[in-house]
């Protein structure tokens, strides 16, 4: 209470105008912060993994033909069951019924089985491999089978495949004859 | 994928029908023979030899011998991303000189045994795969 | 410090003679080997920054021997230079490089980063990362844009990223542990790690035992993967081999430091035909 009693009042000790303390408070303009926009895209709205697969795709094949055969909407795809026939660039053929189509992109294979020599021979081929020359369907699946991948008719009685190079070639010649009869 | 204890078919006219992998040679313990890799086999059953005969066969039952696997029920995988896989396991007798002790083979060969250095054993063969 | 005497030399033939009282200057102290400054010309640095990238999916590659091998498709999308560290004020010289935009997320982007790109002029970006080089000649000016011809078909590049999560993973599949047997007696433990340590002495588990833990979701390092295809007009790099993390996720792109102790594109004359032209 006490202190309240002699703390002197403001009024009591003014100062004159001069010495009174001027406080200017500085007015900072706000920093502008500028959102500067992107450039556009350089594939626009391309993904750029179909972008880079449908290059390499023509690339491989400039005419179109694997891509018709490996297209699962196209009807002129390979299917299981059909016979085909693999030129590679190293100049070997081989024959061979169509077990698997994997539609997979440019790893997009085949598994074709044939026997040579009494031998079941499996292969695997990536068709838009650049060693893969030309693919060919000799012949269509003369049967309707019940699964998408044949792998049961290897060593089955009725379904297994024999010597497909041998019978293809014994049918061309038969053709041949026919049609020089 | 061919280890101690393996039965595998012997495709030349040896004498040998089938043999059995007791070693593969220049691997790891844990690893396996696959196309052109040797092995040391015993030869478990031989064409046999009618009595009186004088036909001499280069491989009876009970020996030992060399071999190389020709093809594999495990596919091989190739550098160009196909592959290959055949219905059986089947090996061709070699000597120390890797040439093959019959001279007549009957059945495909996978190209990894001439590859591999076997080119004598690759020329035998009716097709090379 | 009291001036050295000289030193007296007395000599006849061959024979030399240092007076004792003489102060001989010690000879050179050899270079210390562990100084920050040691240190820093140890450090395996390249001379120029890498690039952000984004991770686009894996394809099937063939090259020119019809060689088949897998791929992964990286995207550059607008890959600038945003900022610089240099040596007098920060300790080391790096290039800060950032890649991509923000649209959606624009608004959660606080005004002291937004702020940042508002300086550089440049977009907001996505992803912002620092690449430490050696020397100031690589300080690529502000705002120069990365683009994939930055690499070259042939060079070799490390690709860090942050791998997949796998969330709380067992032993087993963390550390690849055997687990215990499927019978004799073994029951509600067949994936489990088995023993953590002794018995009373220690009494305690060792540190750095490995246990079950969180597995995956950290920074992963690849060396020396092999640039196959570049694209500058799509942005599009190709890299052999995989890439950690999934598709869409920021990937960092730089020269391999390990290639023989240097980055590939420094050693031209030791490595040519790594380094085409």
């Amino acid at each position: 209470m006490l202190a309240r009693l002699i703390r002197p009042s403001l009024a009591a000790v003014r100062l004159p105008a001069m010495q009174m303390a001027t406080f200017k408070t500085i007015k900072r303009e706000p920093k502008t912060v500028n959102i500067y926009e992107r450039h556009p895209r350089r594939l626009g709205t391309e993904n750029a993994l179909t972008h880079v697969t449908d290059k390499l795709m023509k690339q491989f094949d400039p005419q179109g033909v694997k891509m018709e055969l490996m297209n699962p909407k196209s009807a002129d795809r390979i299917k299981p069951g059909d016979i085909v026939q693999i030129k590679t660039t190293d100049g070997s053929l081989f024959t061979g019924l169509t077990m698997v189509v994997d539609f997979r992109g440019l790893s997009s294979n085949l598994l074709l089985r044939s026997k040579i020599t009494k031998i079941g021979i499996d292969r695997r081929f990536k068709i838009f491999s650049p060693t893969v020359e030309s693919v060919k369907i000799i012949r269509r699946a003369t049967q309707k089978y019940t699964a998408e991948r044949l792998y049961y008719i290897r060593g089955h009685k009725r379904l297994d495949v024999g010597d497909l190079e041998a019978s293809v070639k014994k049918a061309a010649a038969k053709r041949k004859k026919f049609l020089f009869k | 994928m061919l280890y101690l204890k393996s039965l595998i078919n012997c495709i030349d006219n040896s004498g040998a029908l089938l043999v059995e992998c007791i070693k593969v040679l220049r691997k790891s313990p844990k690893n396996y023979a696959g196309v052109g890799d040797k092995i040391v086999c015993v030869v478990k059953r031989a064409r046999p030899i009618p009595n009186g005969s004088s036909i001499t066969q280069k491989a009876r039952k009970g020996e030992i011998k060399r071999a190389v696997i020709v093809r594999t029920k495990k596919e091989i995988r190739r550098p160009d991303g196909s592959y290959i896989q055949f219905d059986d396991n089947a090996c061709v007798l070699i000597n120390d000189a890797n040439e093959p002790v019959g001279n007549r083979l009957n059945g495909v060969v996978a190209k990894e045994v001439r590859e591999r250095g076997f080119t004598k054993v690759a020329s035998l063969a009716p097709r090379v795969l | 410090m009291a001036e050295a005497t000289p030193v007296r030399v007395f000599s006849r033939g061959v024979a030399q003679l240092i007076s004792p009282n003489a102060n001989v200057p010690a000879a050179e102290a050899p270079a210390r080997n562990n100084s920050p400054a040691a240190a820093y010309a140890r450090k395996q640095l390249v001379s120029r920054t890498g690039a952000l990238a984004f991770k686009r999916g894996m394809i099937s590659w063939y090259d020119e021997n019809g060689v088949h091998m897998p791929a992964t498709v990286l995207e550059i999308d607008l890959c600038q230079v945003v900022g610089h560290k240099t040596e007098e004020k920060h300790g080391y010289n790096a290039v800060q490089v950032g890649m991509g935009h923000r649209n959606k997320a624009l608004q959660k982007m606080n005004k002291s980063k937004l702020g940042q790109f508002s300086a550089a002029t440049v977009n907001p970006k996505q992803a912002v990362a620092e690449f430490r080089i050696r020397g100031k000649d690589g300080l690529l000016p502000i705002t120069t844009e990365i683009t994939a011809s930055h690499f070259k078909v042939g060079q070799y590049v490390d690709v860090q990223a942050t791998s997949k999560g796998k969330g709380f993973s067992g032993v087993m599949k963390r550390h690849g542990f055997s687990g215990l047997p499927a019978s004799h007696g073994v029951s509600l433990k067949h994936r489990s790690g088995g023993t953590t340590g002794q018995n009373t002495d220690p009494g305690r588990v060792f540190p750095g035992r490995k246990m079950a833990g969180n597995m995956g979701n950290e920074t992963v390092t690849l060396k020396n993967q092999k640039v196959l295809s570049v694209d500058e007009d799509t942005g599009i790099v190709i890299v052999k081999g995989m890439v950690p993390g999934s598709k869409g996720k920021i990937v960092k792109l730089s020269d391999a430091r390990n290639m023989y102790g240097v980055a590939a594109h420094d050693v031209k004359s030791r490595l040519g035909p790594l380094v085409p032209e």
